[in-house]
């Protein structure tokens, strides 16, 4: 995270996609967020897996009837750093800032 | 993006996006999920004329048996339960058909009432219960005073009351516990 609140993390569009869903909502299924933010399970796994190690996303098996489920929460740490992010981004957009995004 | 496979670098998942399309995306994204997550906008109306309709039942019945005497007392028993048990039902079928719709859509609000957390097998939050059984009690402890200034000076139909209150909240409690129940079993 620079300065401005740019996240490094949130930099690329399928973990950008995760955050944005989980940000509108309690929880969700796995499937559900791929079929909303129409990332492939392979890619919507890795941007779950980037997000959950830098804390900002929980994941929690469980199950519906018997069939088991894999349900997504964004943490509240997770919440603010994307709220941050989302405030940086549309700081620059406004050209009221000028963000250094460090690779 | 999709059929990206297993592979080592993915490309969808090391592209950058610009600023301006991560701010649309992030709205629209979100707003997808609100959607999917809010309970439809009848199903609310439902509920909330119900819970009018009881209160102004319970107020009224209320009102009767303060002023009231003689044939009001029957009236106004009846009054407050109708309106205890369309209170009690807007408690306990609105969180049971939420955490069904959700279940079935696989999201949930970020303030689920009650059910819905029991519905993905997570135990319902301890407030949840608490106040489940305290509106069993109050409903109850209203049937219980319309019972007690009966003019016969009888308490049978007030303890009935309670009795009934209290099997309901109970009754509430256990159906939001048993999916939290069975799947904690299932992770044995």
């Amino acid at each position: 995270v620079n300065a401005a609140g740019w996240d490094e993390i949130f930099a690329t569009l399928p973990r950008l996609k995760v955050a944005a869903y989980l940000s509108g909502c309690g929880q969700a299924e796995f499937a559900a967020v791929a079929a909303a933010t129409e990332l492939s399970p392979p890619t919507l796994s890795k941007a779950t897996t980037a997000l959950e190690g830098a804390g900002y996303l929980e994941v929690r098996k469980g199950y519906v009837g018997r069939r088991p489920r894999t349900w997504l929460t964004l943490t509240d740490h997770g919440r603010r750093a994307f709220q941050g992010h989302l405030d940086a981004v549309n700081a620059l957009v406004q050209g009221s800032t000028t963000p250094t995004p460090s690779r | 993006m999709a059929g990206s496979g297993m592979r080592e670098h993915d490309p969808a998942e090391a592209e950058r996006v610009q600023p301006a399309v991560a701010l649309q995306e992030a709205a629209a994204i979100a707003e997808a999920a609100k959607r999917a997550a809010s309970t439809p906008r009848w199903l609310g109306g439902a509920w909330l004329a119900v819970f009018v309709a009881a209160m102004v039942a319970i107020a009224a019945g209320s009102v009767m048996r303060i002023s009231g005497s003689g044939v009001w007392s029957g009236a106004a028993a009846t009054a407050v339960l109708f309106g205890g048990v369309g209170l009690f039902a807007v408690w306990v079928s609105g969180p049971i058909v939420v955490g069904l719709r959700l279940r079935r859509r696989g999201v949930l609000p970020r303030r689920d009432p009650f059910l819905p957390s029991a519905a993905v097998g997570e135990m319902p939050r301890r407030r949840s219960v608490v106040t489940t059984v305290l509106i069993g009690l109050a409903i109850g402890g209203i049937g219980y005073w319309m019972g007690a200034t009966d003019s016969s000076g009888s308490h049978r139909g007030g303890s009935w009351a309670l009795i009934g209150a209290l099997l309901l909240s109970t009754a509430a409690v256990a159906i939001s516990l048993l999916p939290s129940l069975r799947a904690a079993r299932r992770a044995e």
